[in-house]
């Protein structure tokens, strides 16, 4: 649309606020940790930055991170590669809820993942208890604690992304292509090779420099399962820098350092998605039934392969925090700490703070997603009207950015004002989970909004609306089941944020997370897997929220 | 009330420029017809204030209303799209403009319940516009158009997502609709020539940004103005004059088909009335049901001719009664 009537004043303003909020919450911290890193009290100086770009422990500590990444991203590829074929290609029972399941790891907090890994794959784990029962043989097969371990919990969290990427880009491969070269006489297999793979590169390199990008900011995981400074990446270094060897000066240094590197890769990332997304789609389904029996069986030993895979850690936390290993209480089937985490238990230790963390998790996720729905609504009402690219880029924020550079910002901020009230320890986790969970909820809204149609708000004006009464009466309203979803995603994330909560507030505010990873430092794996458990109800619930308005959208629109 | 004019509008864009002048009177049905691009949903927009021209002035009833956004000026626009509220029913897309202007409930549901009765649609009012037809939903659109009294009904080639048969029945609710509103003014876009002549008082041809011809469906298409009206309003074959020995200050002869006799047998006419062409060859014959389309080739031109019946001959004569030809010089007419 061309040559628009007069440029109301209305959407600027509505979008001024969140705009200005946006650029303090996000570049406060950035330019905390910049000052941090350059000055000191005798002014400016180059000797923190000078310090992390000579050593070459920083550089020990890139080529890890590095290495992990790379190898946690070309694992994730390789397993998911015959699922999408398999996923794309045919149609059979279960497939709409395994691709649900590997959709929900999108939103699946990655504490709750290294806790699975630790109650499933763990010394006296469920894996191991069945190695010993099946061979009879005292020791455990050694899986945490070790480089394994990380790249596994990476592919627990990465598979579905790249399953759920490519078999959406190759479901929708027109057919067409491949019949036209099989009439000109070419083979399955030399179709494969020079029609269909080239078709789906495109995805599978995005795919895999997102993992790598997701890798490359990993922090729990490596934190808890990697299990010493032989496997530290530099997220995990600035954390540790920070928060316990208290030198935060050198922190904000390396996270510099960190968030250049990031910025390569997500630059690399965002050139090859360009060339992923811009292809044309066919909206018919390429699956058909499977006829032949091996085609069957690939389709159930791979799923089995995966439930297993995906269900065990997530299906381990739920029994395991019904069973006390304590002495000091009885042995055996209890639920004594779902009864200290509703608060209907006085308790000892760490699981003291298990009520508050709960209340505190749902205020903050609330107000979060909120505050992240409303500003992420007006702005993209007004971006969208300027054709502006600033979604794309503001939607690029959380990637580009890792939560822990984002924590030790407001780590900083915290130090500079004196403040050690509790308010403002809550207010400074809400703002650092907005910059997170906004992009999301921006990205979510942008699209639906682009795709609307601008000649409703015409014919609005024609009957006589004027421009805030069509906004509030029939744009919004138009975007209902979408605000909804952003809420959903924005709580999400809040609920299950851990890096950025605990460099910033260690100690101060106790959210259901963090506590889940105090819990297992202190090995009350009872206590963990109750919070896990209702962590992963949660996230649950909110998801299947979320996919239940998602069909009921597009069922809408066709 | 509902006369409109529009006087040196101009709208620059980098690819071309809209340069309109037109007056439209109360209660007339003026169709503005055009090839893609030539302008005509610009220049709706422009009408409905929902694009501002560069200069010029709009008056409608001898108000300007340039200035006014498109909130105050009392025209009504329907979309191709229809451009339905998706989150109201029916009934709250028709009863919106009435509830902007606080009419009340009872007054509304009475209105609503009218004008769904008028597009055939009573009953719908529950209906989410989500599960509408295409020609439902474009009848929504037109209940909901006249829902705010309008002096000027705007459609933005309403029809042209319906199929054939639909769009001939919906043309003809169209009209019905407009006559039955007296004092309406319907300016109605289309690129469906056939649509523009069975509906139209007058026609409005458009190309590239400006109006070539504004006149009624005879006039347009037996006697246009220009090579172009000539042409896009219908069927003809255009030829150089120096190819013929005739005493006129034009470039081009034009005529339609159905100017063109070829004789069955003998012909019988007055040879003077007549233009004769002799040695003309058969390229193509289309049958269209009550006549034959004949593609003729003589001295390296294409000419179209009907014909009653597929001439058994390769080679033959044809006549082109000379009263019926339209001369051109440069594209514009000449008597």
């Amino acid at each position: 649309m061309r040559g628009r009537k007069r440029e109301s004043a209305f959407y600027p303003a509505m979008a001024a606020i969140p705009m200005v909020l946006l650029v303090i919450v996000f570049l406060l911290p950035l330019s905390f940790n910049l000052a941090r890193a350059f000055f000191d009290e005798d002014g400016f100086t180059l000797s923190n930055v000078k310090e992390v770009i000579s050593t070459p422990y920083t550089y020990r500590l890139l080529s890890f991170t590095l290495m992990q990444a790379a190898l946690s991203s070309l694992v994730s590829v390789l397993v998911a590669l015959p699922g999408a074929y398999l996923y794309a290609n045919y149609r059979f029972r279960l497939k709409r809820l395994m691709l649900s399941l590997s959709s929900l790891c999108f939103v699946l907090p990655s504490i709750l993942v290294v806790l699975g890994f630790v109650i499933f794959y763990g010394n006296s784990g469920f894996v191991n208890d069945i190695w010993r029962t099946i061979t009879g043989r005292e020791e455990a097969i050694r899986i945490l604690y070790s480089f394994k371990a990380i790249i596994l919990a990476h592919a627990f969290l990465n598979i579905p992304v790249a399953l759920t990427l490519i078999t959406e880009d190759w479901a929708h491969t027109p057919r067409s292509q491949e019949n036209a070269s099989y009439l000109l006489g070419s083979s399955k297999v030399h179709t494969f090779l020079t029609i269909t793979l080239p078709r789906i590169m495109p995805t599978v390199l995005s795919a895999a420099l997102l993992i790598f990008l997701f890798c490359f900011t990993s922090f729990s995981i490596i934190l808890v399962l990697g299990g010493g400074p032989q496997y530290t990446t530099l997220e995990v270094e600035i954390y540790r820098t920070n928060n316990i060897v208290m030198d935060s000066a050198k922190a904000s240094a390396l996270s510099l350092f960190s968030f250049l590197v990031n910025l390569v890769i997500l630059v690399l990332y965002m050139a090859v998605s360009r060339n992923a997304a811009s292809r044309e789609k066919s909206r018919d389904d390429r699956a058909v039934r499977p006829t032949s029996w091996k085609t069957k069986a690939a389709i159930a030993l791979y799923n089995t392969l995966m439930l297993i895979f995906m269900l065990g850690p997530l299906v381990s936390i739920l029994a395991r925090s019904v069973i006390s290993t304590s002495s000091r209480y009885k042995e055996g089937f209890s639920l004594r700490s779902y009864a200290e985490l509703f608060g209907l238990h006085r308790s000892v230790g760490v699981m003291s703070d298990a009520f508050q963390a709960l209340v505190n998790s749902l205020v903050i996720a609330l107000v979060v997603a909120l505050l992240s729905t409303v500003m992420a609504l007006f702005l993209c009402l007004y971006t969208t009207r300027r054709r502006s690219k600033a979604v794309e880029v503001v939607g690029m924020f959380p990637l580009a950015i890792s939560s822990v550079t984002l924590g030790l910002g407001y780590y900083i901020i915290r130090a500079h004002i004196h403040s050690s009230g509790v308010l403002a320890g809550y207010i400074l986790v809400i703002l650092a989970h907005l910059v997170i969970a906004m992009p999301f909820a921006m990205r979510t809204i942008s699209p639906v909004m682009r795709s609307g149609n601008p000649r409703i708000l015409d014919a609005a004006y024609t009957l006589g609306a004027s421009v805030s009464r069509t906004c509030f009466g029939v744009e919004i309203p138009m975007l209902k089941t979408t605000l909804a979803r952003a809420f959903i995603f924005s709580f999400a994330l809040s609920v299950g944020e851990v890096n950025a909560t605990l460099t910033l507030a260690e100690g101060k505010v106790v959210t259901l997370p963090i506590l889940l990873y105090r819990l297992i430092n202190s090995y009350n794996y009872q206590g963990a897997c109750a919070i896990g458990s209702v962590l992963m109800v949660m996230t649950f619930i909110i998801f299947a929220l979320a996919q239940a308005m998602g069909t009921r959208r597009s069922n809408g629109n066709s | 009330m509902g006369t409109l004019e529009l006087k040196g509008v101009k709208k620059r864009y980098p690819e071309f420029t809209l340069e309109i002048d037109l007056s439209v009177n109360e209660g007339e049905f003026l169709t503005i017809i055009g090839p893609s691009g030539s302008g005509k949903s610009t220049l709706l927009n422009i009408i409905a204030g929902l694009y501002a021209p560069d200069e010029g002035a709009i008056l409608l009833d001898g108000r300007d209303i340039t200035s006014l956004p498109p909130q105050k000026r009392g025209i009504s626009m329907v979309f191709q799209d229809y451009a339905l509220f998706p989150s109201m029913n029916v009934e709250k897309n028709i009863s919106y403009a009435m509830k902007i202007r606080k009419v009340k409930r009872s007054e509304r549901r009475r209105q609503t319940d009218a004008l769904l009765s008028f597009v055939n649609l009573s009953g719908y009012n529950r209906r989410k516009v989500t599960t509408l037809s295409g020609g439902e939903a474009q009848r929504v659109a037109l209940a909901r158009a006249l829902s705010s009294d309008p002096s000027i009904l705007l459609l933005d080639e309403p029809l042209s997502a319906l199929d054939a048969s639909l769009r001939r029945h919906l043309r003809d609710e169209v009209r019905r609709i407009h006559d039955e509103n007296p004092g309406v003014t319907t300016i109605y876009v289309t690129h469906d020539r056939e649509e523009a002549f069975s509906i139209s008082d007058r026609i409005a041809i458009m190309n590239a940004g400006h109006i070539e011809m504004v006149a009624g469906g005879e006039e347009i298409y037996n006697h246009p103005n220009s090579l172009f009206t000539a042409s896009f309003t219908g069927e003809g074959t255009s030829l150089p004059a120096e190819m013929f020995d005739m005493d006129v200050d034009a470039d081009t002869i034009f005529f339609r088909p159905e100017s063109v006799t070829i004789p069955q047998t003998k012909f019988y006419g007055d040879a003077d009335a007549y233009l004769i062409l002799e040695g003309v060859k058969i390229v193509s014959a289309e049958f269209l049901g009550s006549c034959y389309l004949l593609g003729l080739m003589y001295e390296g031109h294409r000419i179209l001719a009907e014909s009653s019946f597929r001439p058994a001959e390769d080679t033959m004569t044809i006549y082109i009664r000379k009263t019926r030809l339209l001369l051109f010089k440069d594209g514009r007419a000449v008597s």
